[in-house]
């Protein structure tokens, strides 16, 4: 017969095992990625696996560097800065006026921007393609990527509940003082609005960064590729190179596993408060 | 006299905000956009779908053929729908059991819950291309791929992971898991920190076991986050499509297309605009109605 003391450390001794072998699942494959990527090819197809190996090489990332990368790197982040900025300003603005102002048709106009959050991507697809290529002809440029992300409906749905919970005195109080519309905007509002701006920004960002479909369809060329697409032509065209399509995907999944470490509460916390799938 | 003043203005400017400000005018563009990206593609595709358009033809008017192709004659088409429902009432569940399983130990220990939680969510933020790039080295069908290196450990014959018919979509399904569950560990955490520690302690004076509690106590309090995880996770996973597109491109033989490669290998690769978009509102219809019914069906069954 166990003593009740002997179950319990037994029953914790469990419970960190099954945690720590599920932590190795999520983390082994990152492991492998890396070593794979400055493994010499003679040690990479091997079995049993060799998980240190025995010299390394920095060659595979030179290689997928020269192949087009820094263009790639060049158009995801300017697709991905301008869409940020742009979305935490149209949230933020477009919330602000929802949440504290009166003008007709507000709750039918309201109700349209929830509904829109409904619809699937690939239902509005084809016509978004046909408006930006034919009637804007941005086709293969960053715009469009950058002009039909300007807008998110769930941002402004975001945003409009946070600013609600400002309260009106401090409004008033800002206008009795003379200030105007935009300053209160400006001075009151944004600054208040921090936290749900910050999460909104972090999360546009992956979601922009990591967006395959549409930059795959409205793409030609490595002139405005960016680099999730660039990436899997890169690896379509050289599966059997492990190690080089290995640092290319490294290269991809680099700046977000860094924006992730620097910024982890704030990750967490923005999860939590808005229940944002990205 | 000062203070007469101060009152007034400030019901001046409690009623001005029932008023029309110029700052309203902001709006007209901000919603422009919004109409021409997300409000009128809606009723275009609508209205595609009841025409052939292939670019560079002229439009023409077909009626419901389009639909009645897609419902009677598309193999390729009623082939996705089924990979891609197997795929989601798969994966949704056990994804949200993993992860509730996991919540739920974090929780029950004090120590390492940052480490854990950095572990587990690690793969959340990691971009798709990446791990189908690293999952599809994994999961190679040799005996040089990292899956299959384990089980010849365990003395289990290589397996044809991506390349065989049966295997392909439950390694879809175990790479989604891998990659979304931390995301869900995160919500469960949330909500577990909000139970009060009082109901169990009073459920432990009862003689409640752990067991008990957990269907007593934590499954219906939790319930807000399984009714959010339940239908958000359906709606992400019935549009899954880089992960098969990267991996198999639909391989072998279609036995991993999903629904939105398949539109968008007609719409963009056939050309048949008008077919693409009927099918994408076909679709659109059964993710509505599952939804509809998820919410429903969780909802009159928990009513905390």
């Amino acid at each position: 017969m166990l003593s009740n003391k002997t179950t319990r450390r037994l029953s914790a001794i469990l419970v960190y095992l099954i945690l720590f072998g599920g932590s190795i699942i999520m983390v082994l494959p990152f492991y492998w990625t890396l070593i794979t990527s400055v493994k010499y090819p003679s040690e990479t197809m091997t079995y049993p696996i060799i998980w240190i190996p025995s010299r390394i090489t920095f060659l595979h990332y030179e290689k997928a560097w020269h192949a087009s990368f820094p263009i790639y790197y060049r158009n995801s982040t300017i697709v991905a800065v301008v869409v940020v900025l742009a979305n935490i300003f149209t949230s933020a603005m477009a919330g602000f006026i929802f949440a504290k102002y009166e003008f007709p048709l507000k709750g039918f106009l309201f109700m349209v921007i929830l509904s829109t959050m409904m619809i699937p991507f690939a239902v509005i697809l084809i016509p978004c393609y046909m408006i930006v290529a034919m009637v804007l002809k941005l086709k293969d440029t960053l715009w469009a990527m950058i002009v039909p992300a300007l807008i998110s409906p769930f941002g402004i749905f975001l945003m409009r509940q946070f600013i609600q919970s400002i309260p009106d005195e401090m409004l008033d109080a800002a206008r009795i003082d003379g200030a105007s519309d935009w300053r209160t905007f400006w001075q009151i509002v944004l600054p208040l609005c921090r936290p749900a701006l910050s999460a909104l920004a972090i999360f546009h960002f992956i979601w922009i960064w990591n967006d395959f479909l549409w930059p795959l369809i409205v793409t030609d060329s490595d002139r405005s590729r960016t680099l999730p697409i660039g990436v899997t032509l890169f690896a379509f065209q050289r599966w059997q190179q492990y190690n080089l399509v290995v640092a290319g995907s490294v290269l991809v999944l680099l700046p977000m596993v860094v924006i992730y470490f620097i910024f982890q509460r704030a990750f967490v916390q923005g999860i939590v408060l808005t229940g944002m799938k990205y | 006299m000062t203070a007469a003043v101060r009152v007034s203005a400030g019901r001046r400017a409690a009623t001005g905000r029932r008023r029309f400000r110029p700052i309203v005018l902001w709006l007209v563009p901000i919603l422009g956009l919004l109409f021409v990206f997300s409000v009128f593609p809606i009723f275009a595709s609508f209205y595609l779908s009841f025409h052939q358009y292939e670019m560079l033809q002229p439009i023409k008017f077909v009626g419901l053929d389009n639909y009645v192709y897609a419902l009677t004659r598309d193999t390729v088409f009623r082939k996705t729908v089924v990979n891609t429902f197997y795929y989601a009432f798969v994966s949704v569940p056990l994804g949200m059991a993993a992860s509730l399983f996991v919540a739920q130990l974090i929780h029950s220990r004090s120590h390492f819950k940052d480490l854990f939680r950095t572990a587990y969510f690690l793969p959340v933020v990691t971009p798709v291309i990446a791990v189908t790039i690293v999952w599809r080295f994994i999961l190679q069908p040799s005996q040089f791929g990292v899956l299959n290196a384990f089980l010849a450990g365990l003395g289990i014959p290589a397996q044809p992971w991506l390349t065989s018919a049966r295997w392909v979509i439950p390694s879809l399904i175990v790479v989604g898991i891998w990659s979304g569950m931390g995301y869900n560990v995160v919500l469960f955490l949330a909500g577990l920190v909000g139970i009060p520690h009082e109901f169990y302690e009073a459920a432990r004076i009862d003689g409640a076991n752990s067991w008990q509690m957990f269907w007593k106590i934590t499954w219906p309090l939790l319930s807000p986050t399984v009714l959010f995880i339940t239908v958000t996770g359906s709606i992400g996973a019935l549009q899954v499509f880089s992960v098969p597109y990267i991996m198999t491109r639909g391989g072998p033989e279609d036995a991993s297309r999903m629904v939105v490669m398949w539109i968008q290998e007609t719409g963009f690769a056939q050309f048949r605009m008008g077919y693409a978009s009927s099918l994408a509102y076909l679709f659109f219809v059964v993710i509505l109605v599952l939804t509809l019914f998820e919410l429903r069906y969780l909802r009159t069954r928990w009513s905390y």
